[in-house]
């Protein structure tokens, strides 16, 4: 295959039945080459002061399109069911 | 990332501590079932499924993600590029039909112990799920 391929990794956090997002969105964010995909996941909550520990991988997805020029794009969601391993008081009360 | 890239998406069958593996004509080491998505036209667990039927008449039912992994060259070529390689633990719906489907040279059921003694030339990510705990 050819054309454009994002690799987005992240983690999928509940705690008291809520899901922790960062501006709308998982914690996480894309992959770059060379990066490993659980290192991605964790380095871009470590990014938002945030410590997590992957307990384990959950169901990754895969969506096509393309750009305005007709490239293809392809987007794959790696999530993996993680914990905060410093959840502070603040953080506490933002979830 | 731009340029080449391969996403395949394939079952980690294990029976009685045997791990189903695949030998085809164009590697020399053991392989878990499956290969790559049709672009535009399924998503993971579907290549799974159908990578799964057509080299091995095998039906599954998918049990659980397991870990994913990104190679970053071909270990074969070592040629630059990205591999997406995504994993679900599955059980076999259909033991009694299976069968090696060419370019499948062969199917086997490979002893997990041995897998870990090295006593058997297998894949990159089958190793990487041993090291996961994902294949034990």
């Amino acid at each position: 295959m050819e054309g454009s391929l994002f690799v987005k990794s992240d983690s999928v956090i509940i705690e008291d039945g809520r899901l922790l997002t960062a501006e709308g969105d998982l914690l996480g964010g894309y992959v770059v080459e060379g990066e490993d995909l659980e290192e991605t996941c964790v380095k871009k909550a470590k990014e938002k002061n945030i410590d997590i520990e992957i307990i384990k991988p959950l169901s990754p997805r895969i969506k096509w399109g393309a750009d305005e020029n007709g490239k293809k794009i392809i987007m794959v969601n790696i999530n993996y069911l993680s914990k905060l391993k410093n959840k502070s008081e603040k953080w506490k009360e933002n979830l | 990332m731009e340029g080449k890239f391969i996403i395949a998406s394939g079952p980690v069958i294990i029976e009685n501590g045997k791990l189903m593996v695949n030998l085809d004509d164009k590697d020399d080491f053991y392989k878990l079932p499956g290969g790559t998505i049709e672009e535009g036209i399924e998503n993971l667990e579907q290549a799974c499924h159908r990578e799964t039927k057509e080299e091995n008449n095998a039906e599954i039912k998918i049990i659980k993600p397991l870990h994913p992994m990104v190679l970053w060259k071909n270990p074969q070529t070592s040629k630059k590029m990205a591999i997406l390689l995504i994993h679900y633990l599955a059980k076999l719906k259909n033991k009694s039909e299976i069968k090696a489907v060419p370019p499948i040279k062969e199917v086997k059921w490979l002893d997990i112990k041995e897998i870990k003694e090295g006593k058997h030339y297998v894949a990159p990510n089958i190793k990487f799920l041993i090291e996961k705990g994902d294949i034990k």
